[in-house]
Protein backbone atom coordinates (compact mmCIF):
# COMPACT_ATOMS: atom_id res chain seq x y z
CA UNK A 1 0.00 0.00 0.00
CA UNK A 2 1.29 3.00 -0.95
CA UNK A 3 0.81 6.78 1.03
CA UNK A 4 0.74 9.74 0.05
CA UNK A 5 3.98 10.40 1.98
CA UNK A 6 5.81 7.59 0.23
CA UNK A 7 4.85 9.00 -3.08
CA UNK A 8 6.20 12.77 -2.19
CA UNK A 9 9.43 11.38 -0.89
CA UNK A 10 10.10 9.46 -4.04
CA UNK A 11 9.21 13.03 -5.44
CA UNK A 12 11.56 14.82 -3.35
CA UNK A 13 14.52 12.20 -3.92
CA UNK A 14 13.62 12.67 -8.37
CA UNK A 15 14.19 16.63 -7.76
CA UNK A 16 17.22 15.91 -5.53
CA UNK A 17 18.98 13.52 -8.23
CA UNK A 18 18.28 15.80 -10.63
CA UNK A 19 19.20 18.36 -9.12
CA UNK A 20 22.61 16.68 -8.89
CA UNK A 21 22.56 15.47 -12.34
CA UNK A 22 22.34 19.16 -13.33
CA UNK A 23 25.19 19.99 -10.97
CA UNK A 24 27.24 17.75 -13.35
CA UNK A 25 26.21 18.99 -16.90
CA UNK A 26 27.16 22.74 -15.30
CA UNK A 27 30.34 21.46 -14.40
CA UNK A 28 31.11 20.13 -17.53
CA UNK A 29 29.79 23.50 -19.64
CA UNK A 30 31.98 25.11 -17.31
CA UNK A 31 35.12 23.04 -18.42
CA UNK A 32 34.04 23.21 -22.26
CA UNK A 33 37.41 25.19 -22.91
CA UNK A 34 39.63 23.28 -20.22
CA UNK A 35 42.23 22.08 -22.07
CA UNK A 36 42.18 17.56 -22.31
CA UNK A 37 38.95 18.28 -19.98
CA UNK A 38 37.03 14.54 -19.58
CA UNK A 39 33.34 15.07 -19.40
CA UNK A 40 31.58 13.49 -15.97
CA UNK A 41 28.04 11.95 -15.91
CA UNK A 42 25.53 11.21 -13.62
CA UNK A 43 24.34 8.13 -14.13
CA UNK A 44 21.12 7.32 -12.80
CA UNK A 45 19.29 4.42 -12.35
CA UNK A 46 16.30 2.60 -10.52
CA UNK A 47 17.96 0.54 -7.53
CA UNK A 48 16.60 -1.90 -5.30
CA UNK A 49 12.87 -1.29 -4.45
CA UNK A 50 12.47 1.64 -7.06
CA UNK A 51 15.19 3.73 -5.08
CA UNK A 52 16.95 5.88 -7.12
CA UNK A 53 20.65 6.40 -7.10
CA UNK A 54 23.87 7.58 -9.42
CA UNK A 55 26.84 6.74 -9.79
CA UNK A 56 29.45 9.14 -11.43
CA UNK A 57 31.01 8.06 -15.18
CA UNK A 58 33.60 9.83 -17.27
CA UNK A 59 33.70 10.15 -20.56
CA UNK A 60 37.41 9.12 -21.37
CA UNK A 61 36.56 8.95 -25.24
CA UNK A 62 40.10 11.96 -26.32
CA UNK A 63 38.86 15.18 -27.44
CA UNK A 64 39.54 16.86 -30.60
CA UNK A 65 43.23 18.70 -31.33
CA UNK A 66 43.42 22.45 -31.25
CA UNK A 67 47.23 23.62 -32.90
CA UNK A 68 48.93 26.40 -30.89
CA UNK A 69 52.45 25.99 -32.71
CA UNK A 70 53.97 26.70 -29.09
CA UNK A 71 57.09 24.24 -28.46
CA UNK A 72 55.83 23.00 -25.31
CA UNK A 73 52.45 22.40 -25.74
CA UNK A 74 51.72 18.31 -26.16
CA UNK A 75 48.52 16.77 -27.23
CA UNK A 76 47.82 13.02 -26.91
CA UNK A 77 46.77 11.13 -29.27
CA UNK A 78 44.34 8.29 -28.50
CA UNK A 79 44.01 6.64 -25.09
CA UNK A 80 46.80 7.28 -22.11
CA UNK A 81 48.50 9.47 -19.84
CA UNK A 82 51.42 11.46 -18.93
CA UNK A 83 52.47 10.83 -15.33
CA UNK A 84 53.36 14.02 -13.49
CA UNK A 85 55.42 14.82 -9.79
CA UNK A 86 54.03 17.26 -8.00
CA UNK A 87 55.78 19.41 -5.60
CA UNK A 88 54.77 17.11 -2.85
CA UNK A 89 56.30 14.13 -4.47
CA UNK A 90 53.23 12.21 -5.53
CA UNK A 91 52.40 10.74 -9.13
CA UNK A 92 49.36 12.72 -10.43
CA UNK A 93 48.70 11.60 -14.42
CA UNK A 94 47.05 14.00 -16.90
CA UNK A 95 46.07 14.76 -20.70
CA UNK A 96 46.84 18.41 -20.40
CA UNK A 97 49.90 19.06 -22.11
CA UNK A 98 50.83 23.12 -22.02
CA UNK A 99 53.63 22.82 -20.60
CA UNK A 100 56.23 25.22 -19.11
CA UNK A 101 59.56 25.33 -17.56
CA UNK A 102 59.96 26.52 -14.17
CA UNK A 103 62.99 28.19 -12.53
CA UNK A 104 65.24 25.44 -12.40
CA UNK A 105 65.19 24.54 -16.39
CA UNK A 106 62.63 21.58 -15.70
CA UNK A 107 59.92 20.97 -18.14
CA UNK A 108 56.45 21.13 -15.29
CA UNK A 109 53.08 21.10 -15.62
CA UNK A 110 50.22 24.07 -15.49
CA UNK A 111 50.61 23.32 -12.01
CA UNK A 112 54.59 23.41 -10.92
CA UNK A 113 54.59 19.37 -11.18
CA UNK A 114 57.63 17.79 -13.05
CA UNK A 115 56.81 15.61 -16.43
CA UNK A 116 58.07 12.45 -15.67
CA UNK A 117 60.91 12.53 -13.31
CA UNK A 118 62.05 15.60 -14.50
CA UNK A 119 63.32 16.75 -17.42
CA UNK A 120 66.02 19.38 -17.39
CA UNK A 121 66.33 21.92 -20.54
CA UNK A 122 69.42 24.31 -20.80
CA UNK A 123 69.13 27.63 -20.29
CA UNK A 124 70.23 28.91 -24.02
CA UNK A 125 68.78 26.56 -27.10
CA UNK A 126 67.52 27.56 -30.12
CA UNK A 127 64.70 25.05 -30.46
CA UNK A 128 62.60 21.99 -29.14
CA UNK A 129 61.41 19.20 -31.16
CA UNK A 130 59.49 16.44 -29.23
CA UNK A 131 58.88 13.62 -31.41
CA UNK A 132 55.79 11.57 -31.58
CA UNK A 133 57.32 9.03 -29.28
CA UNK A 134 58.20 11.80 -26.51
CA UNK A 135 61.84 12.36 -26.85
CA UNK A 136 62.51 15.67 -26.29
CA UNK A 137 65.16 16.81 -28.39
CA UNK A 138 66.71 20.02 -28.88
CA UNK A 139 69.05 22.11 -30.72
CA UNK A 140 71.84 24.55 -29.41
CA UNK A 141 72.45 26.81 -31.96
CA UNK A 142 71.28 27.17 -35.54
CA UNK A 143 72.16 23.89 -38.25
CA UNK A 144 73.38 22.23 -35.23
CA UNK A 145 72.54 18.93 -34.81
CA UNK A 146 69.69 17.29 -32.75
CA UNK A 147 70.86 16.25 -29.07
CA UNK A 148 68.40 13.75 -26.77
CA UNK A 149 67.89 15.17 -23.40
CA UNK A 150 65.09 13.15 -22.43
CA UNK A 151 61.69 11.68 -23.17
CA UNK A 152 57.94 12.25 -21.99
CA UNK A 153 56.87 9.06 -20.51
CA UNK A 154 53.55 8.01 -21.60
CA UNK A 155 51.65 5.34 -19.40
CA UNK A 156 48.18 3.30 -20.09
CA UNK A 157 45.77 2.05 -17.50
CA UNK A 158 43.58 -1.45 -18.09
CA UNK A 159 40.53 0.78 -16.82
CA UNK A 160 40.74 4.43 -17.34
CA UNK A 161 37.21 4.77 -15.70
CA UNK A 162 38.01 3.68 -12.81
CA UNK A 163 40.92 6.59 -11.85
CA UNK A 164 40.09 9.24 -9.67
CA UNK A 165 39.87 12.89 -10.55
CA UNK A 166 42.34 14.68 -8.75
CA UNK A 167 42.71 19.04 -8.35
CA UNK A 168 44.33 20.81 -11.51
CA UNK A 169 43.53 18.57 -14.33
CA UNK A 170 45.06 15.53 -13.24
CA UNK A 171 44.00 11.72 -12.21
CA UNK A 172 44.86 9.63 -9.84
CA UNK A 173 45.60 5.98 -9.36
CA UNK A 174 43.01 3.83 -7.63
CA UNK A 175 42.57 -0.01 -7.12
CA UNK A 176 40.30 0.12 -9.54
CA UNK A 177 42.14 1.52 -12.44
CA UNK A 178 45.20 -0.51 -12.42
CA UNK A 179 48.39 -0.30 -12.45
CA UNK A 180 50.12 2.54 -14.58
CA UNK A 181 51.61 0.43 -17.68
CA UNK A 182 54.66 2.16 -19.44
CA UNK A 183 54.29 2.46 -23.25
CA UNK A 184 57.88 1.90 -24.95
CA UNK A 185 56.96 2.50 -28.65
CA UNK A 186 54.00 4.40 -29.42
CA UNK A 187 53.27 7.47 -31.56
CA UNK A 188 50.88 9.07 -29.62
CA UNK A 189 52.24 12.63 -29.02
CA UNK A 190 51.72 15.62 -30.70
CA UNK A 191 53.79 18.84 -30.17
CA UNK A 192 52.42 22.04 -30.88
CA UNK A 193 48.88 20.69 -30.26
CA UNK A 194 46.47 21.00 -27.39
CA UNK A 195 43.57 18.49 -26.98
CA UNK A 196 40.40 20.54 -26.15
CA UNK A 197 37.89 18.51 -24.02
CA UNK A 198 35.73 16.53 -25.25
CA UNK A 199 32.29 18.10 -23.62
CA UNK A 200 29.22 18.04 -26.35
CA UNK A 201 27.99 21.48 -25.49
CA UNK A 202 24.92 20.87 -27.58
CA UNK A 203 23.54 17.46 -26.14
CA UNK A 204 24.67 19.42 -22.40
CA UNK A 205 21.62 21.46 -23.41
CA UNK A 206 19.46 18.64 -24.74
CA UNK A 207 20.41 17.23 -21.12
CA UNK A 208 19.06 20.38 -19.15
CA UNK A 209 16.09 20.65 -20.93
CA UNK A 210 15.08 16.92 -19.83
CA UNK A 211 16.02 17.44 -16.15
CA UNK A 212 14.30 20.50 -16.51
CA UNK A 213 11.21 18.93 -17.66
CA UNK A 214 11.29 16.05 -14.74
CA UNK A 215 11.77 18.65 -11.60
CA UNK A 216 9.02 20.76 -13.32
CA UNK A 217 6.83 17.98 -13.54
CA UNK A 218 7.75 15.94 -10.43
CA UNK A 219 7.10 19.34 -7.93
CA UNK A 220 3.59 19.59 -10.04
CA UNK A 221 2.84 15.95 -8.72
CA UNK A 222 4.27 17.24 -4.94
CA UNK A 223 1.66 20.16 -5.49
CA UNK A 224 -0.78 18.41 -6.42
CA UNK A 225 -0.65 15.84 -4.01
CA UNK A 226 -0.03 18.17 -1.42
CA UNK A 227 -3.90 19.18 -2.52
CA UNK A 228 -5.04 15.89 -2.24
CA UNK A 229 -3.77 15.56 1.36
CA UNK A 230 -5.19 18.59 2.51
CA UNK A 231 -8.43 17.66 1.20
CA UNK A 232 -8.35 14.30 2.73
CA UNK A 233 -7.83 15.80 6.29
CA UNK A 234 -10.75 18.45 6.00
CA UNK A 235 -13.13 15.81 5.11
CA UNK A 236 -15.32 16.77 7.45
CA UNK A 237 -16.58 19.99 5.43
CA UNK B 1 -27.83 1.40 9.26
CA UNK B 2 -30.98 0.94 10.88
CA UNK B 3 -33.29 3.08 13.28
CA UNK B 4 -36.23 2.28 14.75
CA UNK B 5 -36.21 -0.59 12.51
CA UNK B 6 -38.14 1.69 9.99
CA UNK B 7 -35.05 3.74 8.22
CA UNK B 8 -33.11 2.86 5.83
CA UNK B 9 -29.59 4.36 5.45
CA UNK B 10 -27.41 3.17 2.64
CA UNK B 11 -23.78 4.00 4.30
CA UNK B 12 -22.35 2.16 1.16
CA UNK B 13 -22.24 5.19 -0.87
CA UNK B 14 -19.71 6.68 1.72
CA UNK B 15 -17.54 3.55 1.61
CA UNK B 16 -17.43 3.57 -2.25
CA UNK B 17 -16.52 7.28 -2.37
CA UNK B 18 -13.78 7.18 -0.09
CA UNK B 19 -12.54 3.68 -1.67
CA UNK B 20 -12.70 5.86 -4.95
CA UNK B 21 -9.99 8.35 -3.51
CA UNK B 22 -8.01 5.90 -2.81
CA UNK B 23 -7.86 4.37 -6.10
CA UNK B 24 -7.15 7.74 -7.37
CA UNK B 25 -4.31 8.20 -4.68
CA UNK B 26 -2.76 4.50 -5.95
CA UNK B 27 -3.20 5.31 -9.42
CA UNK B 28 -1.33 8.93 -9.12
CA UNK B 29 1.47 6.76 -7.45
CA UNK B 30 1.90 4.86 -10.92
CA UNK B 31 2.15 8.13 -12.62
CA UNK B 32 4.37 9.59 -10.31
CA UNK B 33 6.50 6.68 -10.62
CA UNK B 34 6.74 7.25 -14.53
CA UNK B 35 7.44 10.83 -14.35
CA UNK B 36 10.78 9.55 -11.54
CA UNK B 37 11.76 7.21 -14.11
CA UNK B 38 10.87 9.71 -17.37
CA UNK B 39 15.38 10.54 -17.33
CA UNK B 40 16.23 6.79 -16.72
CA UNK B 41 18.04 4.65 -18.68
CA UNK B 42 15.83 1.95 -20.06
CA UNK B 43 12.80 2.42 -17.93
CA UNK B 44 9.59 0.88 -18.90
CA UNK B 45 6.63 2.71 -18.01
CA UNK B 46 3.56 0.77 -16.22
CA UNK B 47 0.15 1.96 -17.36
CA UNK B 48 -2.74 1.46 -14.65
CA UNK B 49 -5.38 -1.09 -15.22
CA UNK B 50 -8.61 -0.58 -13.20
CA UNK B 51 -10.88 -3.11 -13.21
CA UNK B 52 -14.54 -3.12 -13.39
CA UNK B 53 -15.03 -6.14 -11.06
CA UNK B 54 -13.92 -3.76 -7.71
CA UNK B 55 -16.75 -5.88 -5.88
CA UNK B 56 -14.75 -9.11 -6.77
CA UNK B 57 -10.75 -8.62 -5.99
CA UNK B 58 -10.62 -6.46 -3.62
CA UNK B 59 -10.86 -2.94 -2.87
CA UNK B 60 -9.01 -1.46 -5.70
CA UNK B 61 -8.90 -3.65 -8.68
CA UNK B 62 -5.82 -1.80 -9.81
CA UNK B 63 -2.68 -3.35 -11.62
CA UNK B 64 -0.43 -1.61 -13.36
CA UNK B 65 0.98 -3.42 -16.70
CA UNK B 66 4.40 -2.51 -18.04
CA UNK B 67 4.30 -0.77 -21.39
CA UNK B 68 7.36 -2.48 -23.09
CA UNK B 69 7.53 -0.31 -26.15
CA UNK B 70 11.07 0.49 -27.41
CA UNK B 71 11.61 3.94 -26.01
CA UNK B 72 14.02 6.91 -27.19
CA UNK B 73 17.36 5.83 -28.92
CA UNK B 74 19.95 8.30 -28.12
CA UNK B 75 23.31 8.69 -29.40
CA UNK B 76 26.32 8.76 -27.04
CA UNK B 77 29.48 7.28 -28.20
CA UNK B 78 30.49 5.58 -26.31
CA UNK B 79 31.53 2.35 -27.78
CA UNK B 80 30.07 0.11 -24.50
CA UNK B 81 27.12 1.61 -24.50
CA UNK B 82 23.96 -0.41 -25.74
CA UNK B 83 20.84 -0.38 -26.96
CA UNK B 84 18.00 -2.62 -27.61
CA UNK B 85 16.08 -1.48 -30.56
CA UNK B 86 13.47 -4.27 -30.23
CA UNK B 87 11.48 -5.80 -27.55
CA UNK B 88 13.81 -7.82 -24.88
CA UNK B 89 16.39 -7.90 -22.25
CA UNK B 90 19.93 -7.37 -20.88
CA UNK B 91 20.52 -10.53 -18.38
CA UNK B 92 22.76 -9.59 -15.61
CA UNK B 93 23.76 -11.45 -12.88
CA UNK B 94 23.19 -9.80 -9.37
CA UNK B 95 23.51 -10.90 -5.49
CA UNK B 96 19.91 -12.07 -6.16
CA UNK B 97 19.91 -13.79 -9.05
CA UNK B 98 20.03 -13.31 -12.77
CA UNK B 99 17.93 -10.18 -13.68
CA UNK B 100 16.59 -8.72 -16.53
CA UNK B 101 17.54 -5.26 -17.66
CA UNK B 102 16.89 -2.96 -21.08
CA UNK B 103 20.08 -0.56 -19.45
CA UNK B 104 22.72 -0.63 -21.78
CA UNK B 105 25.17 1.56 -20.20
CA UNK B 106 28.23 -0.84 -19.50
CA UNK B 107 31.60 -0.59 -18.46
CA UNK B 108 35.07 -2.77 -18.20
CA UNK B 109 36.35 -3.60 -15.20
CA UNK B 110 40.45 -3.50 -15.06
CA UNK B 111 40.02 -7.65 -14.88
CA UNK B 112 37.76 -7.46 -18.22
CA UNK B 113 34.53 -8.10 -17.05
CA UNK B 114 31.64 -6.33 -18.83
CA UNK B 115 29.53 -4.45 -15.67
CA UNK B 116 26.59 -2.42 -15.68
CA UNK B 117 26.42 1.19 -14.05
CA UNK B 118 25.45 -0.49 -11.07
CA UNK B 119 28.90 -3.22 -11.38
CA UNK B 120 26.84 -6.35 -11.69
CA UNK B 121 28.23 -8.79 -14.50
CA UNK B 122 26.42 -8.94 -18.11
CA UNK B 123 26.20 -12.55 -18.89
CA UNK B 124 27.00 -14.14 -22.23
CA UNK B 125 24.93 -15.95 -24.38
CA UNK B 126 25.76 -18.99 -23.03
CA UNK B 127 24.95 -17.89 -18.97
CA UNK B 128 28.27 -17.01 -17.62
CA UNK B 129 29.44 -13.84 -17.44
CA UNK B 130 30.81 -11.93 -20.25
CA UNK B 131 34.65 -11.22 -20.18
CA UNK B 132 37.24 -9.82 -22.45
CA UNK B 133 40.03 -12.01 -22.69
CA UNK B 134 41.73 -9.77 -24.68
CA UNK B 135 41.49 -6.18 -23.37
CA UNK B 136 40.97 -3.29 -25.83
CA UNK B 137 44.09 -0.20 -25.75
CA UNK B 138 41.62 1.77 -26.71
CA UNK B 139 37.61 1.55 -26.54
CA UNK B 140 37.00 2.59 -29.86
CA UNK B 141 38.25 -1.11 -31.39
CA UNK B 142 35.36 -2.86 -29.77
CA UNK B 143 32.70 -3.66 -32.24
CA UNK B 144 29.62 -4.90 -31.66
CA UNK B 145 26.85 -6.20 -34.42
CA UNK B 146 23.22 -6.05 -34.48
CA UNK B 147 23.25 -9.64 -32.90
CA UNK B 148 25.53 -8.78 -29.82
CA UNK B 149 28.33 -10.51 -31.23
CA UNK B 150 31.47 -8.41 -29.68
CA UNK B 151 34.65 -8.37 -31.64
CA UNK B 152 38.05 -6.66 -30.80
CA UNK B 153 40.35 -5.68 -32.95
CA UNK B 154 43.75 -5.19 -32.19
CA UNK B 155 45.11 -2.26 -34.52
CA UNK B 156 49.13 -3.67 -33.98
CA UNK B 157 48.60 -6.57 -35.74
CA UNK B 158 44.88 -6.04 -37.59
CA UNK B 159 44.05 -9.38 -35.39
CA UNK B 160 40.06 -9.65 -34.35
CA UNK B 161 39.44 -11.49 -31.07
CA UNK B 162 35.90 -12.72 -30.57
CA UNK B 163 35.15 -11.64 -27.44
CA UNK B 164 31.22 -13.39 -26.99
CA UNK B 165 27.75 -12.61 -27.51
CA UNK B 166 26.05 -10.82 -24.59
CA UNK B 167 22.29 -12.34 -24.08
CA UNK B 168 19.15 -10.42 -25.25
CA UNK B 169 16.27 -12.63 -23.87
CA UNK B 170 12.70 -12.05 -24.25
CA UNK B 171 10.94 -11.80 -20.32
CA UNK B 172 10.71 -15.44 -20.13
CA UNK B 173 14.59 -15.64 -20.73
CA UNK B 174 14.33 -17.35 -23.78
CA UNK B 175 16.57 -15.82 -26.21
CA UNK B 176 15.43 -13.45 -28.88
CA UNK B 177 14.87 -14.54 -32.56
CA UNK B 178 15.64 -11.23 -33.80
CA UNK B 179 18.05 -9.33 -31.74
CA UNK B 180 18.47 -5.51 -32.81
CA UNK B 181 21.31 -4.44 -30.66
CA UNK B 182 22.89 -1.13 -31.29
CA UNK B 183 26.27 0.30 -30.70
CA UNK B 184 27.05 3.29 -29.08
CA UNK B 185 23.19 4.47 -28.26
CA UNK B 186 21.21 4.37 -25.34
CA UNK B 187 17.71 3.52 -24.44
CA UNK B 188 15.42 6.05 -22.65
CA UNK B 189 12.56 5.71 -21.23
CA UNK B 190 9.62 5.26 -23.00
CA UNK B 191 7.50 7.66 -20.85
CA UNK B 192 5.93 10.89 -22.42
CA UNK B 193 5.74 13.36 -19.96
CA UNK B 194 2.82 15.47 -21.22
CA UNK B 195 0.72 12.48 -21.01
CA UNK B 196 1.65 11.79 -17.76
CA UNK B 197 0.94 14.90 -17.05
CA UNK B 198 -2.56 15.27 -18.58
CA UNK B 199 -3.55 11.95 -16.80
CA UNK B 200 -2.76 13.50 -13.58
CA UNK B 201 -5.36 15.86 -13.88
CA UNK B 202 -8.14 13.20 -14.54
CA UNK B 203 -7.18 11.72 -11.56
CA UNK B 204 -7.13 15.30 -9.53
CA UNK B 205 -10.65 15.77 -10.93
CA UNK B 206 -12.16 12.21 -10.00
CA UNK B 207 -10.60 12.61 -6.67
CA UNK B 208 -12.24 15.86 -6.25
CA UNK B 209 -15.99 14.39 -7.15
CA UNK B 210 -15.40 11.53 -5.25
CA UNK B 211 -15.06 14.11 -1.98
CA UNK B 212 -17.36 15.92 -3.08
CA UNK B 213 -19.99 13.59 -2.98
CA UNK B 214 -18.48 12.07 0.37
CA UNK B 215 -19.41 15.49 2.22
CA UNK B 216 -23.05 15.51 0.19
CA UNK B 217 -23.81 11.89 1.89
CA UNK B 218 -22.18 12.98 5.06
CA UNK B 219 -24.42 16.30 4.68
CA UNK B 220 -26.99 14.63 4.38
CA UNK B 221 -26.78 11.57 7.07
CA UNK B 222 -26.17 14.88 9.73
CA UNK B 223 -29.40 16.51 8.29
CA UNK B 224 -31.29 13.20 8.57
CA UNK B 225 -30.03 12.77 12.24
CA UNK B 226 -30.55 16.44 13.43
CA UNK B 227 -34.22 16.28 12.36
CA UNK B 228 -34.67 12.71 13.68
CA UNK B 229 -33.24 14.40 17.01
CA UNK B 230 -35.94 17.38 16.87
CA UNK B 231 -38.94 14.52 16.52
Amino acid sequence: MTTIQGSISKLVDNSNNSFQSLGYVSSNMANWNTTSYKGQRFETFMGPENVLSGVVRIDTSPGSNLATFRQLDVALEGTGYIPITNEKGEILYTRDGSFAVNSDGYIVSKHNALVGGGIKLPANYERIKISTDGTVNIQKEKYAPFETIGKIPVVVFQNPEGLEIAEGNTVKETEGSGKPELLLGHAKIRQGMLERGNVDGYALVNETIKLNGSIISSTRVIKILDEIYKESINLRQ
Amino acid sequence: MKLYGQIHLDEGGMYKSVRAMHLQQSIIDITNQNIVGFNKVGYQKDVPYVSSFAEYVGSHALSAQRDDEVGRLKLTQNPLDMALGCKGYFQVQTPNGVKLTRDGRFKLDKDGNLLTVEDFKVLATDGEPLRFNKLPRDLENIKIDKNGHIKVIDPENLKIHDIGTIAAVDAQSSPLKENSINQRYVEESNVILHQEAYSLLTMRRNFQANRQLFIIQSDSLTKTLQELGKA
